[in-house]
C-alpha cells in the first residue's frame, strides 16, 4: 500500500510544495531587494525624463501582448494570459469551423503548425520567430515580415558615443531585473516540462534566455553592418572592453553572450579587423576565450565561478545544460520510489541561482565624472532620428533605452 | 580503472531539444534505462572505452543538451570531433526539419573529415511516429550519413550507433582517409597515463 502512494506522483507534488513555501520565503527576499535597488542612483538624471520603470516579473495569470500577423503581414495585437492555448487564441481571432491554423515562422521561413493544446508558447518564441494565422491552403505563401529580417543599417555612431563602461552598465542593470524576476521554480518546470505543472510558467525564465541570444546576435550585427573598416576596428575593441566590465561586474551571462558574438564566424573571419586589435586587447580576448572552452566538462568556467561571491549572474546556457543531462538521464521513480538523488542533484543546481541572487546587487551609479569628461571631449552630436527627447546620447536613460532596444540581424 | 586505450576520439551529440540526446548518452555510458539500475548519474560528462576491430578506443563523449536555444553556445563544441550523432525524434517531425541546420553547423564547424550518423530516435513510440524510416534513409543517403532508427529508453541501436561511427573512423584511419596527427582531427593515439586520459583534444582556439 505504502508503495503504491509513493508510486504516484504526490511525492513530487509535495516536493513542490516545499518550493511553493520557499518562493513565499524568496519573494520576500526579492522585494527587499527590490526597494533597495532603485532608488537614489537615477536621481541624477530624474527630471530629464520619467522615472525608471521596474521590469515586473511575469505571473501565471497576466495577460501579455500577442502580436499575430495575417498572411498580408498586418498585425492583430490582443491581450491574452500568458499562458493561453492555441485553441484559445484561435478562437479569439478567428470565427470556429474555419479550417485555420496557428503557425510560426522564423526568418528564413521555416514553418511549423503549432499544436491545439500547447499553451504558453507565446514567450517561448525564438527570436527570429513570429506567429502566423492562416488556412491551411495559404501556409505556403506565408512569408517572412520584413522586420524578421533585422536592421539593414547599424548604429555605430550611436555606440561611439556611448563608453563601455555605461553600456556595460546598463546592460547588467537591466540582466539583474531580468534575473530576479525568474522565479527558480520556473527552472524545475522548464527542465521536467512545464506541462506536467499544470498552470505552470516559464515566461521570466524564456524571457531571460531570449536577452542571452539578443545579445550576442546584436554584437554580430552592428559589426557586420559597419562598413568602414577603421570604425569597425574600433567596435570591436569596444565590445572587448565591454565584455571585460561585464565580467569584473559578475555578469557571467552577457559576458558569454557578447564573447560567443565575437566568436561568432560571421565575426571571427573578419580578418583585417582583428589585424587592427592591439595586441594587448587580443591577449585578454583569447583568455577570455579559455573561459568558454567546454572541455573537462567546462572546466575552466566552473573553475572561475567557484571563485566568486554573490551577487552573480551564472551562464545560464550552461545552468539549463546540467539540469537537462541530470533530468534525462535519470528516471524520476527507481523501483516505484522517487528518486530522492536525482531530486537532491537538481535542487543542487537550482541553489546556485539561489546563492547567486542571496546578495542584493547595487546597480552602479551613472559615471558623472566620465559623462561629463566625455561631454567636454566628444562632439556635440544629437541624432534626433534617436532620441526624441533631443538629449545627449550619453545620457544614462538614452543609453538604457538602446540596451533595452537591441537590434539584431537576422540569424539562425 | 585502467585508462590504456589505442585511441580517443571526441563524439558529439547534437540534435533539437527533446530528442532523447542525453538519454542515448546515459543509455550507452551507464545503460540507464535498465530496471534494477537505481545508481544515479551528474553532470560529468560520458566517456567509455570500447572495443572496435581489435583495438581499443575511448570515446569521449560531449552531449550538448539543454543548450539547444543557444545555438553559438553548442557551436563551440566542434572542434576537434571526430564523429557526431546527429539526433532527431520520430515522433516530432519539427525535430526532423531542424536536421539540414544542424548537419549545416557540423559541416562548417567541425573537422572536414567529421563522420555523422543520424539517429532517429523514440523508436519504441511506432504509433506516434511522424517520420518514416524510408523518408529519413533517403534523407541519409543524400547527405552521406550513417542512419539508424534508436531508442534510448529499450537501449535498441544505440550501442551500434555509436560503435558504427568508432568503426567508420577507424576504417578512415586505415586507409590513409583521416590522419590522426592532424590537430583538430578529434582523434589521440595511445596515451596511458591517468592525467593526460581526459584531456581535451584541444584547448583555446587561436586567433587567425
Amino acid at each position: 500500500r505504502l508503495k503504491k502512494e509513493v508510486a504516484s506522483d504526490f511525492r513530487l507534488s509535495s516536493l513542490l510544495k516545499e518550493q511553493l513555501r520557499e518562493r513565499r520565503r524568496t519573494k520576500m527576499l526579492e522585494n527587499g531587494y527590490q526597494s533597495l535597488s532603485r532608488s537614489q542612483q537615477f536621481d541624477w538624471f530624474s527630471n530629464c525624463e520619467e522615472p525608471a520603470v521596474r521590469l515586473q516579473p511575469i505571473r501565471a495569470q497576466d495577460k501579455v501582448l500577442y502580436e499575430i500577423y495575417k498572411p498580408d503581414s498586418k498585425p492583430l495585437t490582443l491581450m491574452l494570459p500568458v499562458n493561453t492555448s492555441v485553441q484559445d487564441v484561435m478562437s479569439a481571432i478567428v470565427k470556429p469551423g474555419g479550417d485555420h491554423i496557428l503557425v510560426k515562422m522564423n526568418s528564413t521561413g521555416e514553418r511549423a503548425q503549432l499544436k491545439l493544446d500547447a499553451t504558453a508558447f507565446y514567450t517561448a518564441l525564438g527570436l527570429n520567430e513570429r506567429l502566423f494565422i492562416c488556412t491551411s491552403s495559404q501556409v505556403e505563401q506565408l512569408m517572412p515580415l520584413k522586420e524578421q529580417q533585422g536592421p539593414e543599417q547599424g548604429t555605430t555612431d550611436i555606440l561611439e558615443q556611448m563608453g563601455s563602461k555605461d553600456i556595460a552598465n546598463e546592460l547588467t542593470n537591466y540582466d539583474w531585473e531580468l534575473f530576479t524576476a525568474m522565479h527558480e521554480v520556473e527552472l524545475i518546470h522548464y527542465i521536467f516540462g512545464r506541462h506536467k505543472f499544470p498552470g505552470a510558467i516559464t515566461a521570466n525564465l524564456e524571457r531571460f534566455v531570449r536577452r542571452f541570444n539578443e545579445v550576442q546576435y546584436w554584437v554580430v550585427t552592428e559589426l557586420c553592418l559597419c562598413e568602414d573598416l577603421v570604425k569597425r576596428a574600433i567596435l570591436l575593441k569596444k565590445f572587448i572592453k565591454i565584455a571585460a566590465v561585464l565580467k569584473e561586474q559578475k555578469n557571467l551571462n552577457s559576458f558569454f553572450a557578447v564573447m560567443f558574438g565575437l566568436s561568432n564566424s560571421a565575426v571571427q573571419r573578419l580578418y583585417k579587423t582583428w589585424e587592427r586589435i592591439p595586441s594587448k586587447t587580443k591577449r585578454i580576448y583569447c583568455a577570455y576565450e579559455r573561459l568558454m572552452d567546454p572541455s573537462r566538462n567546462h572546466r575552466a568556467y566552473r573553475l572561475a565561478v567557484a571563485k566568486l561571491s554573490p551577487p552573480y549572474i551564472p551562464f545560464m546556457p550552461l545552468l539549463l545544460k546540467d539540469m537537462t543531462f541530470i533530468h534525462e538521464g535519470n528516471p524520476n521513480y527507481v523501483e516505484k520510489l522517487v528518486n530522492f538523488e536525482k531530486m537532491r542533484m537538481i535542487a543542487k543546481t537550482v541553489k546556485i541561482v539561489r546563492g547567486c541572487r542571496s546578495q542584493p546587487y547595487v546597480p552602479s551609479s551613472p559615471q558623472r565624472g566620465l559623462a561629463d569628461r566625455m561631454f567636454l571631449e566628444g562632439p556635440a552630436a544629437r541624432i534626433s532620428t534617436y532620441s526624441d527627447h533631443g538629449l545627449p546620447l550619453r545620457s544614462p536613460s538614452n543609453i538604457r533605452h538602446y540596451i533595452q532596444n537591441l537590434k539584431k540581424c537576422r540569424m539562425a | 580503472m585502467s585508462e590504456t586505450y589505442d585511441f580517443l576520439f571526441k563524439f558529439l551529440v547534437i540534435g533539437s531539444a527533446g530528442t532523447g540526446k542525453s538519454c542515448l548518452l546515459h543509455q550507452f555510458i551507464e545503460n540507464k534505462f535498465k530496471q534494477d539500475s537505481n545508481h544515479t548519474i551528474g553532470v560529468e560528462f560520458g566517456s567509455r572505452v570500447v572495443n572496435v576491430g581489435g583495438k581499443t578506443v575511448k570515446l569521449q563523449i560531449w552531449d550538448t543538451a539543454g543548450q539547444e536555444r543557444f545555438r553559438s553556445v553548442t557551436r563551440s563544441y566542434y572542434r576537434g570531433a571526430a564523429g557526431a550523432l546527429l539526433v532527431y525524434d520520430i515522433t516530432s517531425r519539427e525535430t526532423y526539419n531542424a536536421l539540414t541546420n544542424w548537419l549545416t553547423d557540423a559541416r562548417t564547424l567541425a573537422s572536414p573529415n567529421i563522420v555523422i550518423i543520424l539517429c532517429g530516435n523514440k523508436k519504441d513510440l511506432d504509433a506516434d511516429r511522424e517520420v518514416t524510416f524510408l523518408e529519413a534513409s533517403r534523407f541519409a543517403q543524400e547527405n552521406e550519413l550513417m542512419f539508424l532508427e534508436t531508442s534510448a529508453l529499450t537501449g535498441e541501436n544505440v550501442e551500434e550507433g555509436f560503435l558504427k561511427c568508432a568503426r567508420t573512423i577507424l576504417n578512415k584511419i586505415d586507409s590513409g582517409e583521416l590522419d590522426p596527427e592532424r590537430m583538430g582531427s578529434g582523434i589521440q593515439e595511445r596515451s596511458p597515463t591517468l592525467t593526460s586520459a581526459h584531456r581535451p583534444t584541444q584547448t583555446g582556439r587561436p586567433l587567425q
